[in-house]
């Protein structure tokens, strides 16, 4: 089956002479196998890439059951039915022992991942999803993390800067999800979270995507002043084989308010700096906002498979 | 069949209708703008050179209700020829019935315009702002989100677009995007619009057959006045509405973009200067609180088609927004607007606020309507094709 002691051994050789902290935005990214390995990548067993690279599995809690479209979960103080859950996720990085972090790509596997952005997709299409697709992706095939068991591993929500502001017209999947862009920012929605609750029946969402951005006279975007982007670090141990990052919709939802719409703003928050229903999604996802400093992130952990 | 557009192109060059400019018949694949007198090369992007083909299966998608989650909702739902492509009403409605918070702007001349939108200093071009209302949710305008395959793929089946796309992005010149035989992409379809709306290019109304065409009799004595009172410092409007748009925010090809934002006193709920918080302007963008409800002063050409005004529509007439400008800014007696505008601490430094006769009212009222361009509305390249 699997030789994690050796892909272990691995993972650490290329922390020697390199110091990939501070080259995790610039690495190269040597992702070129040839065939594009889309064969059984989610089986969760041998992963898209060169033999005994990770597959990174997802999850996504609510009250401890899984998500599903058709459920209706208890969340914000009011009961939530989902129409979608969807996620970019972005410069993966693995450590050892040493903490030294090693940055791995996504297997190219279309239309859901590229070497650098994935796109997680928890919704299937069916009931009250029906916008949705059918097809959804939740384990990403990694390279050039070996196969684990890590010391711990990182990501980033949300589609890298030098990405995140082409021109999606003319994108590659994943790039080219039309439900994910978010034009009058010039980005992409980093999240994507769409429901009825019984409060906001029409309709309500959390969208997070860069805001306060700037752009030249061609209308390129040099910067934003809050990118929005999450880094998650999950320390304590990470086994890739038998072990899946969480996303926990109770600790997102926490102190939010989904019963009721500030008047006159989103429904419930499109990462707008002036939405007060923004505040708790924030937070949580250890982002800055209206004058609230950075934390931690509270939304995501290491779970079982 | 496929050669009928570029006929069709060259047949409308040669009839001599009034209005915009006609496509020439420049080098094979090329294109020479055919710009009124005094107005200057608009900037186009380097990667979607204008074409004819491309501007006539742009004018096609323009007027094509496919392009809705509805199937009954077209670009030029919201952008009628007849009000120089506007809806008249306050705020637009989208294909599913949300209500924008903003007023549909007008089209004409908008490839000079150097920010798109009502205020958005990131929407720089017409193929970057035409995916706003094809896929935006909030509101949802014509609703393309998730369906656009379908979409494409119905336009693909349609043999008038068998004829039109392959013309505008012939696939040996690499337009096929790679999965074989005349591909509609979504990127094509966005080249295409933006290439049409390009070619609305407005430039003989009253005004500028007075001033640039030698026609002495083209405004009347009454209409001359208004237009020095327009650019007198004591009304001070020719600061934001200036050049030859009428707006202080252009592009042009071979110079600096000009892009301005101005709080012109509407709203003051706080008198701190708030705006509603549904619409505070260039702050959504910026989040400085001294961008706080400024907007981009839109060209003033064909203004008296274009009513009600202001980016929420909130003022019904040209009287109306005389009496905004003249009171310094706009006073909202009751409700939850309520505020006196003309004691916001935002507002430009212009909207000093003046006084006019009756006589001088019907001037600047005369002047406005003397900006309406009646003949390019009706340039037959401009119209629904289908």
């Amino acid at each position: 089956m699997r030789t994690p002691s050796v892909a272990a051994l691995l993972a650490l050789l290329p922390a020697c002479g390199h110091d990939h902290k501070d080259s995790g935005h610039d690495h190269d990214h040597d992702h070129d196998h040839g065939d594009d390995g889309t064969d059984g990548a989610d089986g969760g067993g041998d992963g898209g890439g060169a033999p005994g690279d990770a597959t990174l599995h997802l999850r996504a809690l609510a009250g401890g059951a899984d998500f599903a479209c058709g459920a209706s979960y208890p969340l914000g103080g009011d009961t939530l039915t989902p129409t979608d859950l969807r996620f970019f996720l972005s410069e993966v990085v693995v450590w050892g022992a040493d903490g030294v972090e090693v940055p791995a790509t996504f297997a190219a596997e279309a239309p859901f991942q590229t070497a650098d952005v994935a796109l997680v997709d928890f919704e299937d299409g069916t009931g009250p999803c029906a916008s949705g697709t059918p097809e959804t992706w939740t384990a990403l095939a990694l390279e050039g993390a070996g196969a684990g068991p890590w010391e711990g591993v990182g990501f980033t929500v949300g589609v890298p800067f030098a990405l995140n502001h082409a021109d999606a017209a003319a994108a590659a999947a994943p790039l080219n999800t039309s439900a994910m862009f978010w034009s009058w920012a010039s980005g992409y929605k980093f999240v994507k979270i769409d429901g009825v609750s019984e409060g906001l029946p029409t309709g309500l969402s959390l969208h997070l995507g860069s805001t306060a951005c700037a752009a030249d006279d061609s209308g390129a975007v040099t910067g934003c002043d809050n990118p929005n982007r999450v880094a998650v670090r999950l320390s304590g141990g990470f086994d890739p084989a038998t072990q899946a990052v969480v996303l926990d919709l109770d600790a997102l939802f926490a102190g939010a308010d989904l019963s009721a719409n500030t008047p006159d703003t989103a429904p419930v928050c499109m990462s707008a700096p002036n939405d007060p229903d923004c505040a708790p999604f924030f937070a949580n996802l250890g982002l800055p906002f209206g004058g609230a400093p950075a934390g931690e992130q509270a939304v995501f952990s290491v779970g079982a498979q | 069949m496929r050669a009928l557009p570029g006929a069709l192109g060259l047949l409308l060059v040669g009839c001599g209708a009034a209005g915009g400019p006609k496509p020439a018949d420049g080098a094979a694949g090329g294109y020479a703008w055919d710009l009124p007198p005094g107005f200057p090369e608009p900037v186009v992007p380097d990667d979607n050179p204008m074409t004819r083909e491309k501007v006539e299966l742009g004018r096609h998608l323009f007027y094509d209700e496919r392009l809705s989650v509805t199937g009954d909702t077209a670009c030029a739902t919201c952008h009628e020829p007849a009000l120089a492509f506007t809806d008249g009403l306050a705020v637009a409605e989208g294909a599913t019935g949300q209500l924008h918070r903003r007023g549909a702007m007008s089209l004409v001349n908008v490839a000079y315009v150097s920010g798109l939108t009502w205020v958005n200093p990131l929407m720089r071009t017409l193929e970057k702002q035409a995916m706003v209302p094809l896929f935006g949710t909030e509101p949802v305008e014509m609703g393309l989100e998730g369906i656009e395959g379908a979409v494409l793929d119905a336009l693909a089946a349609d043999p008038v677009y068998q004829g039109l796309w392959p013309a505008a992005f012939p696939p040996e010149d690499g337009g096929d995007s790679g999965d074989g035989g005349g591909a509609f992409t979504l990127e094509q379809l966005v080249m295409a619009l933006a290439a049409f709306e390009r070619t609305l290019v407005s430039g003989e109304s009253p005004y500028d057959r007075y001033l640039n065409l030698g026609d002495t009799t083209a405004m009347s004595q009454e209409a001359r006045d208004g237009m020095a009172l327009f650019f007198s410092e004591r009304l001070e409007c020719y600061h934001c509405h200036g050049t030859f748009l009428l707006s202080d925010s252009v592009a042009v090809e071979g110079a600096f973009a000009e892009l301005y934002f101005h709080n012109t006193g509407l709203y003051n709920l706080d008198g701190q200067g708030a705006y509603p918080l549904r619409d505070q302007g260039l702050y959504e963008h910026t989040t400085l609180a001294a961008d706080m409800g400024r907007f981009r002063a839109p060209s003033l050409r064909n203004i008296a088609l274009t009513a009600p005004y202001m980016h929420d529509g909130s003022i019904a007439d040209l009287d109306g927004v005389l009496d905004h400008y003249a009171a310094g800014g706009r006073t909202v007696a009751e409700g939850p607007d309520a505020g006196v505008g003309a004691d916001s601490p935002l507002k430009s430094y212009l909207l000093r606020g003046f006084e006019l006769t009756d006589a001088e009212r019907a001037q600047m009222k005369a002047f406005l309507h003397s900006l309406t361009d009646e003949a390019a509305l009706q340039d037959p390249d401009w119209q629904d094709p289908w």
